[in-house]
């Protein structure tokens, strides 16, 4: 009983303290841990905030396998300003053992995509929502 | 497609009504005589019919002098002044903005049956080809003469939009302010990508698109990309659809985006952006304007608060209109609001709408966001498209029980206590629940000086427990800090952890005895006897996530 609530709450701060998880991503890659085993009615989403980041400039979210799960492209957002969170749905086949394995890259003019900063994406969260 | 059934859902909303009596839903409203007009799929022969329609309508608005509050550009400003994103006003202004343009083109084209057509990008995620025809596509020579380049463009529109800007009305002028929008000069700035700090244009920053440039995506090359067509798939709209909040601060569950103060500005901090908004909505804009392939800009108008001089942003945007009426008749069917509750409504409702163009060309004057609730006010229907089979759920979800909201607890002598209704605890102890109810814990993060890391979660405990095992009929979990506390790094004050209430709780076995509600009363502890002081409680709520 007591191990499970201990994983459960280790999980509980990887999705809550975005800061610490996205410092650990400079390979692109992290794995969140769902906060409970979905029920069968329960979609999984992932949870991400965007810093400010330049015109024209996307954020591509997939497992870690290369599974497309979206792709952020702010819109409506004026110079400067932080672009928002966004929660993108994960299909069920992509977490195993209630884990999400993902990898986040950020788009830049004439060069290949890169891992983003922990200002241009300060957190990642992998949440459940509605059923 | 006029099929009884779905008339009987879409007619049924009192907004009057619901908004005088703060009513969220009104499931048993009586069925109403079908709508005047259908927006049609693009893709069928009404919705080709359509088409021709909306050429002739915008053809008919390029040809209107820059002064004329309906003209083509004229028309794209009033969204580049007033459209809010990334807040909870984003579905209802883009319904009146839309509604009245119908009715532009309803009268500017001799149709009187026009209905904006929708582009279903889940099930046609390309451009639909009559869309590349003549005044269809910003790039036809029509509209050369304006945006030929931004000389031209600047020498036709600026005059006309510096006398309107004059004219607006102390409340239209505070809204701009709100905006960041002292003066004209600050818009025309955001038109053409002019960075006062910078002293510079940045391309990417210009709003305006010559007209060669300004869409991306061809007759030759129509589809979206394949990171586009994600955001767009079935599987992203039906979770989109999900929500059962009208607003909900966990941006998964909610429906809409960032409840803000008002339309025009962001929320402080970061905007929440709903699933729809956020995926489909936002990334169709930005690939057909060419983010990604025209990086790092100029890029073409749908990537900016000019897009509607593209005209696929109104079917965009009835599609994006289609799924919250998909989103409202699900709600309705499943007897769950469909508005903002309580004193969200009339907040809601009220917020002032002031620049909006009438069909008759005349200002409509101040409106309120409260007019446009429904689609009866333009008393129109959709033909159904992608997402509809969400309105009618399997029989399961119908039955299932809605959860408990989440309720503050009163904090006291560093204990939280709430009064959690029998009946949720009840649902929580049902063998077949999948809504356990949880406790969301609110405390600072650790000093760095610390070395208490782990707190274990007290419900109902004697105040002389202090330590607890796991089989403690008090125990309900630990929540933990993870590694060191990384002082130098910049990392939020507190943490809030959800800890599910173990349904063995002592707390829940004298249920009966208690009347209609059991008060839980909870705190924390450090796992490790003498490791540190139980940390402070900053907040703490129990219900359903």
């Amino acid at each position: 009983m007591r191990g499970a609530v201990v994983a459960f709450t280790l999980s509980a701060h990887l999705a809550l303290s975005g800061n610490a998880v996205s410092a650990q991503s400079t390979a692109h890659d992290m794995t969140l841990q769902l906060p409970h085993p979905l029920a069968s009615d329960e979609t999984a989403f992932v949870i991400v905030q965007i810093g400010a980041i330049g015109r024209g400039q996307e954020i591509e979210v997939t497992t870690a396998s290369g599974q497309p799960l979206g792709v952020v492209s702010p819109f409506g957002v004026r110079a400067g300003q932080q672009a928002g969170t966004y929660p993108l749905p994960v299909p069920r086949d992509a977490i195993r053992n209630g884990q999400l394995s993902l990898r986040l890259t950020i788009s830049q003019f004439g060069a290949p995509p890169r891992a983003p900063t922990a200002e241009e994406v300060p957190s990642v969260k992998l949440s459940v929502g509605p059923r | 497609m006029r099929n009884s059934e779905f008339h009987y859902t879409r007619r049924d909303f009192l907004v009057t009504a619901a908004v005088a009596a703060g009513a969220a839903a009104m499931p048993f409203a009586p069925a109403r005589a079908a709508a005047k007009y259908t927006r049609h799929n693009v893709t069928s022969a009404e919705g080709q019919r359509m088409l021709a329609s909306y050429a002739k309508g915008v053809e008919a608005m390029l040809k209107l002098p820059a002064d004329h509050p309906q003209n083509w550009f004229r028309n794209a400003f009033t969204h580049f002044l007033d459209c809010p994103h990334g807040n909870w006003w984003f579905y209802v202004w883009h319904r009146g903005y839309l509604g009245y343009f119908e009715r532009t083109i309803r009268a500017l084209s001799g149709d009187a049956d026009f209905a904006i057509p929708y582009w279903d990008w889940t099930e046609l995620p390309q451009i639909p080809d009559g869309m590349f025809d003549g005044v269809l596509t910003p790039t036809d020579k029509a509209f050369a003469p304006y945006t030929g380049n931004l000389a031209l463009f600047t020498s036709f529109i600026k005059p006309a939009m510096t006398s309107y800007w004059d004219s607006f009305s102390p409340a239209q002028l505070a809204q701009q302010n709100l905006r960041g929008y002292k003066k004209l000069e600050d818009v025309w700035n955001d038109v053409t990508g002019y960075s006062v700090s910078l002293k510079n244009g940045l391309s990417g920053n210009e709003a305006f698109a010559t007209t060669c440039g300004s869409r991306y995506l061809s007759r030759d090359n129509p589809k979206l990309d394949a990171k586009t067509a994600t955001n767009v798939s079935e599987f992203v709209v039906l979770s989109g659809l999900l929500p059962i909040d009208f607003y909900n601060p966990s941006s998964q569950l909610s429906f809409n985006s960032s409840k803000t103060t008002n339309h025009n500005v962001p929320p402080a901090g970061s905007s929440s952006f709903s699933t729809l908004e956020g995926m489909p909505h936002n990334k169709v804009h930005n690939y057909i304007g060419g983010y990604g392939p025209l990086d790092p800009g100029p890029y073409g108008n749908m990537t900016n608060n000019l897009s509607p001089v593209d005209p696929i942003f109104f079917l965009h945007h009835s599609n994006m209109d289609r799924l919250w009426d998909v989103w409202t008749r699900k709600q309705k069917k499943r007897n769950l609001p469909y508005l903002p509750v309580g004193d969200d409504l009339k907040t809601y409702s009220d917020e002032p709408f002031l620049f909006y163009v009438g069909g008759d060309g005349k200002y409509v004057g101040p409106s309120k966001a409260g007019d446009y609730l429904s689609t009866d006010v333009f008393d129109y229907d959709y033909t159904p498209g992608t997402g509809e089979k969400i309105v009618e759920p399997p029989a399961a979800a119908v039955a299932a029980k809605r959860g408990l909201p989440l309720t503050k607890g009163t904090l006291k002598a560093n204990v939280a206590s709430v009064a959690v209704p029998n009946a949720a605890i009840e649902n929580h102890l049902a063998a077949t629940s999948s809504q356990p109810l949880v406790a969301v814990v609110t405390i600072p993060r650790p000093s760095g000086l610390s070395n208490a890391r782990e707190f274990d979660v007290l419900v109902n405990a004697p105040p002389g427990v202090t330590q607890v095992s796991a089989d403690s009929p008090y125990y309900a979990g630990t929540v933990a800090f993870f590694g060191s506390m990384m002082p130098g790094m910049k990392m939020s004050e507190d943490a809030t952890f959800t800890v599910p209430l173990r349904k063995d709780l002592q707390a829940f076995t004298a249920l009966r005895a208690t009347g209609n509600t059991t008060a839980l009363n909870i705190r924390l502890v450090p796992s490790q006897e003498k490791s540190g002081p139980a940390p402070t409680l900053k907040a703490l709520s129990v219900g359903t996530p």
